[in-house]
Order: C-alpha cells, then structure tokens, then sequence
C-alpha cells in the first residue's frame, strides 16, 4: 500500500508528496501504487502541484553530492563521512567501542573529518562513472557501476550490482546467499534476489550460506542462485562470457542496439550523458567503443548515421 | 524536455524564488498561498522552458494570473481584495532586477538546511544526497530498516521543502526586468 493512507492524520499534499517521492526512490512502484498514486494525483490539481514541487525539491537536492569532503565545494558542515555514522551490517551498533564514537564526534564539533575506523569496515559505492578497483584481503575488486561493496576486516559483501574479484591467492566474497571462494577471477553480480557468479579463470567455489552446499566452478562456468528456485550452473559460449565481460574491459559492444539503447550504456558509466532525440532514437549501429568516451560515440553515429548532434559540457543530444 | 531535465532547470532556476513568490502572495487576502502555489508548479511544470528568458520574473507572473483567475472566480471578493490586487505590483519591476542564485548560495542554503535536520534524519539523507547510497545502501550501512530509510527521506524531504517555502533571497543588481518573460513572446 503506498504513502496516501499512511501515517498522520489528515497529511497535507506536500506531505503526501514526499513520502510518493521518498517511496519512489527506493524502488519502482508496484502496479497497485502505481494506480493509488494516479488517483490521488488526479484527484485534485493541487496534489499534481504538490508531487512537482516535491520531486523538484529532491532534484534539488542533488546537487548536495557537492559537498561531499573532497568533492571541491568547501568545508561543508552538515557532512560526515559514512564511516562516522554507525556500524554497518552486519555489525550490531553495540560494537562500535567508544572510543570510535569519541572520535567521530570530536571530528563533527571540530570541523575536521574523522578517520575511517578498521572496525567500522568500509562502504564503497560506484555511481554513474567508471569501474572501480577497491583491494580487500587476498585480492582485488573491480566494482561495476552502480555497484555496492562492505569491506570489513578480511570480509567483503557485495551488496548490490556486479564486479570482479581478481586474486593469486584464495580471496573470498560473499554475495547474497553465496559465498565464493577463488583463485583466479571470477565476476559475481546481484539483481534484485538473484545472485550469479561466473568464473573467468581460476578456480572457485561457491558455497550456499546455512546449508554449507558447494559448487564447484571451472572457467566459464555461471552458476545462478535466486529466492526460491534451483540453482543453476552452466557454461557459457564465448561470445557470451564476452559479452558479459565487456563492461570490465571498458567496452560497448553494439550488435543490433538502438541509439537509444546505446545512450542508456553510456549513461551508466558517464557524468556526460548522451541524449537521443525524435528518430535518432530508433537507428540501429554496430561496432565497439570505449565505454567512457560518450563523445567518439556521437561523432561516429554522426559520420555513418548522418544524425547530428550538439555537445555541451554535461551533455549530447543527438538528433 | 525529459521529466529529469525539467526538473532539473525547475531546481536550478525557479525553485530558489519560491519564497519570495509566497511572501508576496500574502498580501492578498482571501487566498490560500498554498493553494496559488501548488498550481503554480503544475503550470511551471507543463511550460516550455526553453523560451522562458527570466524564471523568477515568470514564477511571479504565473502566481499572479492564478490570483487574478481566483479572484474571477470567488464570488464574494471584499474590495480590499480588489485594491490589494490592483496596487500589486511583481517585485523587481521597477528595479528592472532578475535574481539569480549562484551554486555556491545553493550549496550554503543546503548545508545549512541539512544542518538542522534532526540527527536520524539528517544521517540518512547526507548517506543518500551527498553521498549518493541507494536506500538500501544506507539501510545496511546504519543498520536499521528500508522503511526507516524511506520514511526519514520522506521527513528530510518535507523539512527542506519547507525551508526553500521559507527562503528570503538577498537582492543582487545588473538583472533583467520581468517585462520579457519569453523570446517573442508576450507576458503570461
């Protein structure tokens, strides 16, 4: 059930709005909210003037990523960094010692930022940007975009998106409900409940959390382990482990792909976002490109396409 | 334009005015401000903006019709009413002033309205503003619920609306005046 018959007593539509955008960014809406959030919005033109003005608030806030330490915006006061806020799963708040907590809050009331603490474990989150390689105990993560990983101790969890472990000595990371012992490289990705891990070279093995089953993987392999169904391994082509390995390499690969379908890949990996308009949308262009060069990409669907674009500096709009 | 796009530019260039727009709404009386407000986004929203060359002088002037059209409409409007609104005129006018608001009063406006967040609150939306974790993310990382996540946002996002409703702009020169809203266009 959505935002609109929850909570307070008579809410007034910015209240309502908020909690439809805060709802809406922790996921898609189901069918059922879909349909309560369009009736409430067709209701009257103050609460579709309410739902504006709160995503425009929030868009608003985006710009806050700014004053992020490091970011180059100053010396912000509201921001500590997340490894002086809590605990992170799965460790309990209670382990935090006070120590650590001292710390945390001399830095805020001083100005300066804290230390990350060991026993706090890391957080590393890759956004709409290039791959990233994060080093955890016996190896070395590449983090796909979109991507989250809890560093902790000789401990690593990928929490969300997809990545590569790459080691010459036995590394371990855990993804949902497996976790994978390697040597070697092996791409472990998670969508939604579904976890897959998929060994490049090496060796590895999966094991399922609380039964303790195994799975052994040789290269090629990609085993498949969702919520409420077999797991599933099995061997891939070649074509598609390179494929599915393309990102990792810094490539796009368009066999058949849309420009439309092309802009969404390079949206994902760059702050420069490719726009596609009208008809540009539906041409199709083969070929390979560099993952981070958006603008390469436009000039030679100008060059074979003969669309046209206009570069800025945060954005191509092809038309 | 996208919806992201549009809001966007909403963010960047007509947001910033809306306090002003509201205390210049209150001198009328019989209106809630709330009410011109809310459908001031929907018209603002659904306008090509591409053609709008002063969003702060457009926001006064969409408020000021949707006033005029109440106005017309009410059936009993006092003659105070009618007075307020004939001797109203948009701010800037005569001043021939266009504010803007440069990123760095942005930044300081939401670093302070982030400041004043309460402490959970705050938390949660610096993890997922400044820091850019998805609410899971910062679920897992403050080790409490999504729902938690979601509803602190749903507060942040309420307390800073609130204070953008709240915000009195500083007063800068060398703008332009509200007179040209729209290139080739007429004032709405």
């Amino acid at each position: 059930m959505g935002p609109v018959t929850c909570g307070r007593e008579n809410p007034t539509p910015e209240s309502i709005a908020a909690d439809w955008v805060a709802r809406m960014d922790r996921a898609a809406l189901t069918a059922g909210e879909q349909g309560e959030l369009d009736c409430w919005l067709g209701a009257d033109i103050r609460h579709r003037g309410a739902m504006i003005r709160a995503q425009v608030v929030w868009q608003a806030t985006e710009r806050a990523a700014a004053l992020r330490p490091g970011a180059g915006a100053g010396a912000p006061q509201a921001v500590r960094p997340p490894e002086s806020f809590a605990a992170p799963h799965p460790l309990p708040a209670r382990s935090l010692s006070r120590r650590a907590m001292v710390a945390a809050a001399a830095g805020v009331a001083l100005g300066a930022w804290p230390a990350p603490s060991r026993e706090m474990g890391r957080f590393y989150s890759v956004r709409d940007a290039a791959p990233r390689s994060v080093e955890i105990a016996g190896g070395t993560v590449r983090l796909d975009c979109f991507s989250g990983l809890l560093v902790g101790g000789a401990a690593a969890r990928l929490l969300d998106g997809r990545c590569v472990l790459s080691s010459r000595r036995e590394a371990r990371l855990d993804a949902g409900s497996l976790t994978f012992r390697s040597v070697g490289r092996v791409q472990v990705s998670i969508a939604g409940d579904r976890t897959t891990g998929l060994l490049l070279s090496g060796s590895a093995v999966a094991i399922r959390q609380g039964t303790g089953e195994r799975f052994t993987l040789r290269a090629g392999d990609c085993l498949t382990m969702g919520a409420g169904s077999a797991p599933r391994l099995r061997g891939l082509t070649a074509d598609e482990l390179a494929r599915a390995t393309n990102w990792e390499r810094g490539v796009v690969e368009l066999q058949g792909e849309t420009l439309g379908d092309a802009a969404t890949i390079f949206n994902r990996y760059n702050a420069k976002k490719l726009m596609v308009h009208g008809q540009a949308g539906g041409r199709v262009l083969m070929g390979s490109f560099a993952l981070d060069d958006p603008d390469t990409f436009a000039r030679v669907a100008r060059g074979v396409l003969h669309v046209d674009y206009v570069a800025s500096a945060r954005r191509l709009d092809i038309y | 334009m996208l919806p992201e796009e549009r809001n966007h530019w909403l963010a960047t260039h007509v947001l910033p005015h809306e306090g002003d727009v509201r205390s210049w709404l209150r001198r009328f009386s019989g209106i809630e401000s709330d009410d011109i407000i809310q459908q001031a986004w929907v018209e603002l929203a659904e306008a090509d903006h591409t053609s709008i060359r002063f969003p702060r002088a457009w926001f006064f002037a969409v408020a000021r019709n949707l006033v005029l059209q109440h106005y017309r409409k009410a059936r009993i409007v006092s003659f105070d009413s009618l007075t307020d609104f004939s001797g109203a005129e948009i701010p800037d006018q005569g001043q021939a002033v266009e504010r803007s608001v440069t990123a760095r009063q942005e930044l300081r406006f939401l670093d302070q309205v982030a400041r004043e967040l309460p402490d959970r609150c705050r938390d949660v939306f610096v993890l997922r503003r400044f820091y850019g974790y998805s609410q899971r993310e910062c679920a897992l990382h403050l080790n409490v619920s999504e729902n938690v996540v979601e509803k602190q946002l749903a507060r942040a996002l309420r307390i800073i609306g609130t204070a953008y409703a709240g915000r009195d702009l500083p007063a800068q020169g060398g703008g332009h005046g509200p007179g040209d809203l729209r290139k080739g266009k007429s004032n709405p």
